[in-house]
């Protein structure tokens, strides 16, 4: 008995050690990712805009695809699809691609936008993977530009598959249903691709995502001018964390090119590329990030200098669940994105053939994205088990829970700080004193609940299931003016 | 124990102070701007005034003290105000708006053109290009030469391109620069005629991109002169297929060709199986814009051609003909090859409506 | 009803046609024998039914009233008929008697005939009324039967309508529509069915149009429809409607009620140097179409899809401009524009002086003016003015081409009276379409 419980005072004993320097490493890779942002941030600011700039780039901006993928959603999907098509942008294609939806999402965009069986030949590039067979192709009357493919259900990624195949331009813009889109979305996106030093090729990009809560959509619009806080703490709150991993995570990693995810919400990609590589992956929950992960593979594998670009600026909106089951469930989705994507390209980590990536980006993604909430969860049990059983004194538990706590604080803070260091959207001291006080209580009770969510998507990892849509209720009020008629609950 | 306690300890402290720090740095900066824009705000709002100090200086031209004189925020006011207002003005309003600029303001961005603060030179940079202040075009210069940033290089280029500075033509000529596209793009679609022309009697010597980049902004710009279509009837067979296609496009774009010009790209027609498919694309195009006998031929040929892309063009091409509609009916009714029916039958149902 | 019965009858002076009624055998005889021997066409009946059947069957110029006829309902209504047409009736007193022939006056007769019929007299007599109808149709313009205005009508007021397209630029819209099944309608109800299913489509129509609109009474079943400012893309939709309504009505008769229903062919009268009889025939034309799908349907006349050369639009473009350059240019461009529909003389000169100095500009026609505003000896705002202050601003479309993009120059420009202006450099699609534009006049 002595002697198991010695194991047992040894083995905790060095568990605590073991947590207490990973909490430390975090800290030090989370303030260099902090100082890269910082210091790319400040060269971004303020570049004068010409009067012909716009013009210029407009005219000179390459032709590009963007492709809907569709699953009831109906009368959104209306919206969306009008407001892309209004779009500030030169030469374009818009394929909606109808994931044999249930409801009469077809119906409702085939009179809405005066669509026909188009009969003559339409062009199928070469992905060599097949999809799910595609009943009908429809053209519009009134835009020759909208298309509107017809095909049996396959998920998100097989839908993307299929728009592709289809698509006749260069460069392809992968959107969700529910995005919203700034005005000058697609400019923005395209300007580090236009933007390309001589010789550098840049073949996907990606910006930030805000939070669309609280602020008034009009049919497809956001006036991006007035954006205020939600008083919503689950949205407050992802807020922050939104911020922290765009404008912290996301820009210093793609300043080396070893961004892993660009966000499937609205990001540009280069057709050939994503051929080569073999298009989405219907197997996994998320697609975005493994087609960007084994983008980065073909990336090295051919010695090539691609690159994925990222703005910081945001460029698309989208509705943050505020239901707490929704969010929970959501999470667990993206981790277990994340393991599938990690685990399918296994072979990168750390091997130095895939230079940076297999190096730095891989581990960074493993063990502290991945296994991150799973060593939070335990810090805290070792805390609770320590106190309970007498092993640790009570000062030094206070301490510990401390500055566990203000660790995760303290990645919120400087998320704030790099808000304001680039685009100070939230100029009111109300917002900001708000964001602050949220950003300390964080970890008391925020972080431990996605922690759980994650560790919860950890322990399911022995089902696999093929991609699913998982959407979320749509709420009528948040996403689209008042006038509309509410969606019909999930 | 004890010195993991300490340790922990002074990690605590340390974070809970810069917390803190932060904090306090934080609501202080914000504080600051947001009072600083209510003050120009304020300004702003006073200036849009009709008896506003600045209103009054342009109807009559007298300028007050209070107009010379000033704080940050107030010159930032002022310069803001006018970038706006000088978009509606008549000619002695714009008149009045650069002498104050010139008089007053050249020594207020001198000064910020040589701050060490990236900040304040770059957003000097656009009031010296939108109030043509060519006093500064020197200190421009003298920016480039120190070592700045590639961003604010371009961006001072932009300014100079603006100012119609000669300058820009040797840089650009320079192929060591390795500027990239958009840039020269941006560089030559500000300039005059006569810097222009300078590109253009000296073609040959500029460096290829250049060159293409050159033609593309020529034909946005929609300039005819005939220096231009003939330069444009040359290229069409240069020996550099991107130029060429560049050349084409132009011309396409120009929308008339000389006799000369016509047999040129009668001739390079006889090459076509050797083009590639952008090349020919480009031709397709062109055909349809320049219209002759021999062009309407080879157009009726084409729409049966074995790539989609050309058979569309084609036949959008027959469509801007004088006939074209009954020519594309014939085709509907009785070509050979259905595909060629196809399309044309697409095109008469889209082109008349 | 064929073509030909569209032609005037007024035209054919000679050959008139005498409808003898309710005279008994041995008189119609002797009637008959003097119009042919005038060579009139003559036709007899007895009762009234009958009459009234050959009356609409024949037309005549003249009806020439036996003693058989009664006051009743059926010889008022044949009566009406004849006046409504201004058809003289002449009547043959038998009797001798003043009261009768007071009662054939008051009846409405226009003349009487007395007994023993005289071949010379009876011929004199006919042709006096004759005549007389004659001079009459000739000054009246209104078909009082039906309330509306008779053939004659369309020609004064299309013209009229022509006229106002020179000045204003605005299209107008002829409606040429006619009952369905007429015939049949005729033949299974009678003809006073079919009289009353003319006059209801009359009045119907007549009760749905606007003031400024013209309802005519062309002939028989077939009605014109003038709709001045209006284009076909909304003359359709109101004449479909109307065609709904219509055939909504449903109309009594003695075996139960039937619906009628009644086709149509528009023109959109686009070219002020079109005739009135040009656009009646295109509008016939179309009519002949919709009939052709059945009943209840719409055409609208398309030159695209008759493709005879006399219905092309003639334009006469000039080009104003010191640069040559930009003189070959657009003399190349030009000659493409505008398809099959559009027939472009153009013609190109290095300044004002050489335009005015030139017969060309002042031939007949419409023209389009594409106008250089730096020119050496005259300059464009010159010649601007000189084209707006002595000539008919009706017929010459000014398109300025100005280099500076102050306002002063465009403001000048538009005051001066330019019709649309385009800054240099210009780009050729957005000049084209203008150009278009302008040629087709202003979409309101």
């Amino acid at each position: 008995m002595n002697g198991w419980l010695e194991f047992g005072y040894e083995f905790f004993f060095w568990f605590n050690r073991i947590v207490f320097f990973y909490i430390i490493a975090v800290v030090f890779v989370y303030l260099v990712l902090f100082l890269t942002s910082a210091f790319n941030l400040r060269k971004q600011i303020g570049i004068p805009e010409m009067q012909y700039d716009e013009m210029l780039t407009t005219k000179f901006a390459p032709p590009l695809s963007i492709i809907v993928p569709v699953y009831n959603e109906e009368i959104g999907a209306v919206y969306s699809i009008r407001s892309l098509l209004g779009i500030n942008y030169s030469q374009y294609e818009v394929i909606v691609v109808n994931d044999g939806s249930k409801d009469n999402s077809l119906e409702t965009i085939i009179k809405e936008f005066d669509m026909f069986e188009m009969q003559e030949k339409i062009v199928w590039t070469g992905l060599k993977k097949g999809t799910k067979p595609v009943r009908k192709v429809y053209g519009s009357r009134l835009h020759s530009n909208l298309f509107l493919l017809d095909k049996e259900n396959g998920g998100k990624a097989d839908a993307l598959n299929a728009g592709i195949l289809m698509s006749k331009y260069p460069y392809f813009v992968s959107i969700d249903g529910d995005t919203i889109l700034d005005t000058n979305a697609i400019m923005k996106v395209m300007k580090p691709i236009i933007e390309a030093k001589p010789g550098e090729e840049i073949i996907a990009s990606g910006g930030s995502v805000g939070i669309a809560n609280g602020n008034r959509i009009d049919r497809g619009y956001l006036n991006s001018g007035k954006v205020s806080l939600v008083r919503h703490p689950l949205v407050v709150m992802q807020v922050i964390e939104y911020i922290r991993a765009f404008l912290m995570g996301r820009m210093s990693l793609s300043r080396y090119n070893i961004l892993l995810i660009v966000s499937g919400a609205f990001s540009v990609f280069r057709k050939d590329w994503v051929i080569k590589a073999g298009g989405y992956d219907t197997e996994t929950v998320g697609e975005d990030m493994e087609l960007v992960v084994r983008l980065h593979r073909l990336i090295r594998e051919n010695k090539s200098k691609a690159r994925i670009a990222f703005l910081p600026d945001p460029v698309c909106w989208t509705e943050a669940p505020e239901s707490l089951s929704v969010l929970y469930n959501q999470r667990k989705r993206w981790h277990k994105g994340l393991f599938q994507s990690l685990y399918r390209h296994k072979k990168m980590m750390l091997n130095p053939k895939y230079g940076a990536i297999g190096m730095l980006a891989f581990p960074y993604f493993f063990f502290i994205e991945f296994l991150g909430p799973a060593i939070e969860l335990l810090g805290y049990f070792v805390v609770i088990f320590g106190l309970w059983f007498n092993l640790i004194n009570i000062p030094y538990a206070v301490l510990f829970s401390l500055v566990m706590i203000i660790y995760g604080s303290f990645l919120s803070m400087g998320a704030l700080l790099l808000e304001e260091w680039s685009q100070r959207k939230y100029k009111k001291l109300s917002d900001f004193f708000r964001l602050f006080v949220y950003a300390l209580t964080e970890s008391f009770w925020y972080r431990p609940l996605m922690s759980i969510s994650r560790m919860h998507s950890l322990f399911e990892l022995g089902r696999r299931k093929r991609g699913e849509w998982g959407r979320m209720t749509r709420k009528a009020g948040v996403l689209h003016h008042q006038e509309e008629v509410p969606a019909q609950p999930k | 124990m004890n010195n993991s306690l300490i340790i922990v300890l002074w990690a605590g402290l340390t974070l809970l102070s810069v917390l803190t720090l932060i904090f306090i740095y934080l609501f202080i900066k914000k504080t600051i701007s947001n009072r600083y824009e209510m003050r120009k705000k304020k300004l702003l709002e006073d200036y849009h005034k009709s008896d506003s100090v600045l209103e009054r200086y342009l109807r009559t031209g007298h300028m007050e003290r209070r107009m010379v004189l000033g704080s940050a925020v107030e010159y930032e006011a002022m310069q803001e105000y006018f970038v706006k207002r000088i978009q509606v003005v008549n000619e002695e309003e714009h008149q009045r708006i650069q002498l104050f600029f010139q008089q007053h303001l050249v020594d207020h961005y001198r000064k910020r053109l040589s701050s060490r603060r990236y900040n304040q030179r770059i957003s000097s940079l656009l009031y010296i290009e939108r109030f043509n202040l060519r006093e500064l075009l020197p200190d421009l210069e003298n920016l480039l030469s120190k070592k700045i940033g590639d961003v604010e290089k371009y961006a001072v280029l932009r300014v100079m391109a603006g100012l119609q500075s000669e300058r820009i033509i040797e840089i650009m000529m320079d192929p060591t620069q390795n500027l990239p596209d958009y840039v020269c793009r941006q560089l030559l679609y500000p300039l005059n005629m006569n810097l222009m022309e300078r590109f253009i009697a000296g073609f040959d010597q500029c460096p290829p991109s250049l060159q293409d980049n050159l033609l593309d902004i020529l034909r946005i710009r929609n300039e005819r002169s005939l220096a231009f279509l003939q330069m444009l009837e040359l290229l069409v067979n240069s020996e550099r297929e991107e130029l060429r296609i560049r050349a084409i496009k132009a011309l396409a774009s120009f929308g008339y060709a000389s006799k000369q010009g016509l047999q040129r790209i009668e001739e390079s027609l006889d090459h076509w199986d050797a083009k590639s498919w952008q090349e020919k694309l480009m031709l397709t195009k062109l055909m349809g814009s320049i219209k002759s006998g021999p062009f309407l031929e080879k157009l009726q040929e084409l729409i049966s051609d074995r790539s989609f892309m050309i058979r569309s063009e084609a036949a959008a091409s027959i469509l801007l003909y004088k006939d074209g509609v009954q020519i594309l009916r014939k085709i509907e009714a009785s070509h050979e090859d259905r595909f060629a029916q196809d399309i044309a039958k697409e095109m008469l149902k889209r082109g008349i409506s | 009803m064929s073509m030909a019965n569209l032609s005037n009858k007024s035209d054919s002076s000679t050959s008139y046609v005498i409808l003898v009624a309710g005279c008994s055998h041995d008189i119609a005889g002797v009637l008959s024998t003097v119009f042919s021997n005038n060579g009139w066409e003559t036709h007899t009946a007895i009762e009234a039914e009958q009459v009234g059947k050959v009356y609409f069957e024949t037309k005549p110029d003249c009806v020439v009233l036996g003693s058989l006829w009664h006051e009743t309902e059926d010889w008022i209504d044949i009566r009406d008929y004849a006046h409504s047409e201004s058809v003289p009736i002449i009547f043959i007193d038998d009797s001798n008697s003043s009261e009768y022939r007071i009662r054939g006056f008051n009846f409405g007769a226009n003349d009487v005939l007395g007994m023993p019929l005289i071949p010379e007299e009876v011929a004199v007599r006919v042709q006096r009324q004759l005549e007389i109808r004659t001079r009459f149709q000739e000054a009246t313009l209104i078909d009082t039967l039906f309330g509306v205005y008779k053939r004659k009508y369309f020609f004064i007021e299309a013209e009229r309508q022509l006229g106002d397209l020179r000045r204003t630029r605005d299209p107008f819209t002829v409606v040429v529509f006619e009952l369905d099944r007429f015939r049949e309608l005729n033949e299974t109800y009678g003809y006073k069915e079919g009289i009353r299913a003319i006059r209801d489509l009359g009045r119907f129509i007549n009760g749905r149009i606007r003031n400024t609109d013209v309802l005519i009474h062309a002939e028989d079943e077939k009605f014109i429809l003038i709709l001045p400012r209006t284009y076909t893309a909304n003359a359709v939709p109101l004449i479909q409607r109307l065609q709904q309504e219509f055939s909504a009505e449903l109309a009594d008769a003695v075996n139960g009620t039937y619906s009628r229903s009644f086709s149509a062919g528009l023109l959109e009268v686009v070219d002020s140097d079109w005739k009135p009889g040009n656009c009646l025939d295109m509008a016939v034309k179309a009519l002949e179409k919709a009939k052709a799908e059945g009943s209840n349907a719409t055409h609208v006349f398309s030159l695209a899809q008759d493709q005879e050369q006399g219905w092309r639009r003639k334009l006469n473009v000039a080009v104003i401009d010191d640069d040559e350059l930009i003189r070959n240019l657009l003399e190349s461009r030009l000659q493409d524009l505008g398809g099959q529909q559009l027939d472009l003389n153009v013609k190109c000169f290095v300044d004002g002086e050489d335009f005015f100095g030139n017969a060309w500009h002042k031939q007949p026609g419409q023209f389009l003016v594409l106008l250089d505003r730096n020119m050496p000896r005259m300059n464009g705002m010159e010649v601007l003015r000189k084209l707006r202050l002595h000539y008919d601003r009706s017929r010459y479309l000014v398109m300025m081409l100005t280099v500076v993009n102050t306002e002063a120059s465009i403001s000048q420009a538009i005051e001066s009276g330019a019709d649309d202006y385009m800054t240099k450099p210009f780009s050729l699609i957005e000049l084209e379409s203008r150009i278009m534009r302008l040629i087709k006049g202003k979409r309101r």
